[in-house]
């Protein structure tokens, strides 16, 4: 069997983790603990008046945000230090304006986007994992399938589009391939790696038991490899945020990506910011829902 | 039945090792288990007990010598089914609950799922209560209760235990003992248990080998004439304890050699 090597994988997860809100929650939790332990000697009264208790939210939301709240701050600051009109950038009021102002503009857009990521998402998933058991399982399908893998792996997507658009159309049908390839490679890494992971006393057991290689793949290997399959998902769902809007700003008539693209040639600013920053919220949301999974199937199957 | 006799014939082991060395593990092992005979292999740790266990049960190739089960390869066993084994590491597959994991030699032979034959295990095993639970939820004696379970659900014709009950406290043991020995009244299937408790040892088998380590080799082989699985209680007769003092003195002396 070919090895593939998941080390890339491995490596971007780690930043990733130490950027979740798992630091941050320690972060946050550690000063309320001291703040609370600075007050043992007075009665319970004090610490549950309402002071403390907003004192207490507020703390854990500006450690826990204070990017975001560093950002709201330095851009408006940095529009009125470089005297920008709106005309050139817009500010922080604009664009929650257009969102307030015209919801409509961004419903669809928002729905498209998040249809195609996850559809496009379940798919790549899909093919990467059952590209993974066939390579993991034949060598001859090792042979055959792994290395055109590693050259979709190593193309540019956005080099890969003009030919893509020729193939599949300007529409859905491209912006759906390009998340699939984007999404397939780490699935089908982490899933030969995850199926490889398995102990030797579990082989030995199958061994005694007589297992077929299907039975064995199906019983043993293929649910040894769910771990490594959910951290694929929980890589993978901001890329498929990032490849829908990158195919929809090139390509398609529809979504966040168009959304960006097209108010920005009709040069209206707040709505572009506004897609971008709706587009980073999606992608938020995206990892989070996927990390949540993760964890809720990882404790499931170890 | 078909006759499962286990003959082990002038078995040697080597395992490779880095840098060209080698580790001999066994050295011109000979032993023949008759049918439905109860044989315990006796000795200190890290003196090839289990590599014995696991040649029998087809995991190994012997580096030089001969072994076979019923006249065929054990691997032929395994094929049909028909072997059952506790290993030292209970293996129950983490995401697999206590009656799924013991239903597992089912699913993988092909067979339907007999709900009724696991429940009875589970009561044998004292797991009842525990049927949905998962292993990383039991104590390492239930985990090794439950592995017995899983060993014993197909009926095999060939049983093989490495230290089953190693993880239990005495007490635990003792009973775990008995329910042993009378279940295998019962089912009179050939088995090997592997073990470095002489009290197991002698009252569970009828014959002790006892092994040297490093290569190991049989010291002695002792044949155990007490009806101890059925009549627990002879335990206390002195029979019982000269055959133990006697053995665990063989044992001392191989750990002095
Ligand atoms: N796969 C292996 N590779 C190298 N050495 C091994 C391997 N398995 C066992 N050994 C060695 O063989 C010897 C016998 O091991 P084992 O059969 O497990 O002993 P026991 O079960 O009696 O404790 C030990 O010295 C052990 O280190
Ligand atoms: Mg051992």
């Amino acid at each position: 069997m070919t090895r593939i090597d998941t080390g890339a994988a491995a490596a971007a997860d780690a930043p990733i983790q130490a950027h979740g809100t798992d630091a941050a929650d320690q972060a946050a939790a550690s000063p309320l603990r001291d703040a609370a332990s600075i007050t043992p000697s007075t009665p319970a009264v004090t610490r549950s008046t309402p002071f403390v208790l907003v004192g207490r939210f507020l703390t854990a939301v500006l450690l826990r945000y204070w990017p975001i709240i560093l950002l709201l701050i330095a851009w408006p600051t940095w529009l009125l230090v470089n005297g920008y009109s709106r005309a050139v950038a817009p500010s922080p009021l604009d664009v929650a304006g257009d969102i307030v102002l015209h919801p409509d503009v961004y419903v669809w857009p928002v729905v498209w986007t998040a249809l195609f990521a996850i559809g496009g998402l379940i798919l790549g998933m899909l093919v990467g994992v059952v590209m993974g058991v066939l390579v993991w399982m034949s060598p001859l399908v090792s042979g055959l399938l792994t290395p055109s893998a590693l050259i979709l792996r190593v193309v540019p997507v956005t080099a890969m589009i003009p030919i893509l658009a020729r193939l599949f159309g300007y529409g859905s049908g491209t912006v759906v391939v390009i998340v699939v390839i984007l999404v397939f490679f780490p699935a089908f890494s982490l899933t030969i790696s995850g199926m490889s992971s398995v102990p030797q006393s579990s082989r030995d057991l199958f061994a005694v038991l007589g297992s077929g290689l299907r039975s064995r793949v199906w019983r043993l290997h293929l649910p040894a490899a769910v771990p490594s399959i959910m951290l694929a998902l929980r890589l993978s769902a901001p890329i498929a945020i990032l490849g829908v809007l990158l195919a929809e700003y090139l390509l398609s008539g529809v979504g966040l990506g168009d959304l960006l693209q097209s108010s920005g040639d009709r040069l209206i600013y707040q709505r572009q910011w506004a897609s971008a920053l709706i587009a980073t919220a999606l992608s938020v949301i995206c990892f989070g829902l996927a990390r949540t999974a993760e964890r809720k199937v990882v404790d499931r199957v170890t | 039945m078909p006759s499962r006799d286990i003959a082990l014939l002038d078995v040697a082991k080597t395992y490779p090792l880095k840098r060209g060395a080698a580790l001999a593990a066994l050295d011109g092992i000979s032993l023949d288990i008759a049918n439905g005979e109860f044989v315990a292999l006796l000795g200190p740790s890290g003196c090839g007990k289990s590599t014995v266990l696991r040649i029998v049960a087809g995991l190994e190739e012997p580096t030089s010598g001969s072994v076979s089960v019923g006249g065929a390869s054990p691997q032929a066993l395994s094929r049909a089914h028909r072997l059952g084994v506790a290993f030292q590491e209970h293996s129950l597959l983490p995401w697999l609950t206590v009656r799924q994991n013991i239903a597992l030699p089912y699913s993988v032979a092909g067979r339907k799922i007999d709900g009724a034959h696991i429940q009875d295990l589970i009561e044998l095993v004292g797991l009842v209560g525990f049927e949905d639970a998962r292993p990383k939820q039991l104590s390492g004696g239930m985990r090794q209760r439950a592995s017995i379970a899983r060993a014993l659900v197909l009926e095999p014709e060939v049983l093989l235990l490495d230290e089953p009950f190693g993880a239990l406290d005495a007490v635990t043991r003792r009973r775990m003992n008995r329910e042993l020995g009378r279940i295998w009244a019962e089912l009179r299937i050939t088995t090997l248990l592997v073990t470095h408790d002489v009290d197991e040892a002698v009252l569970l088998a009828d014959r002790v080998v006892v092994m040297t380590g490093r290569p190991g080799r049989v010291r002695h082989i002792e044949d155990i004439d007490l009806p101890l699985r059925e009549h627990s209680e002879l335990t206390r007769t002195p029979e019982f304890h000269d055959i133990v003092d006697r053995l665990t003195g063989l044992l001392d002396a191989t750990k002095d050699a």
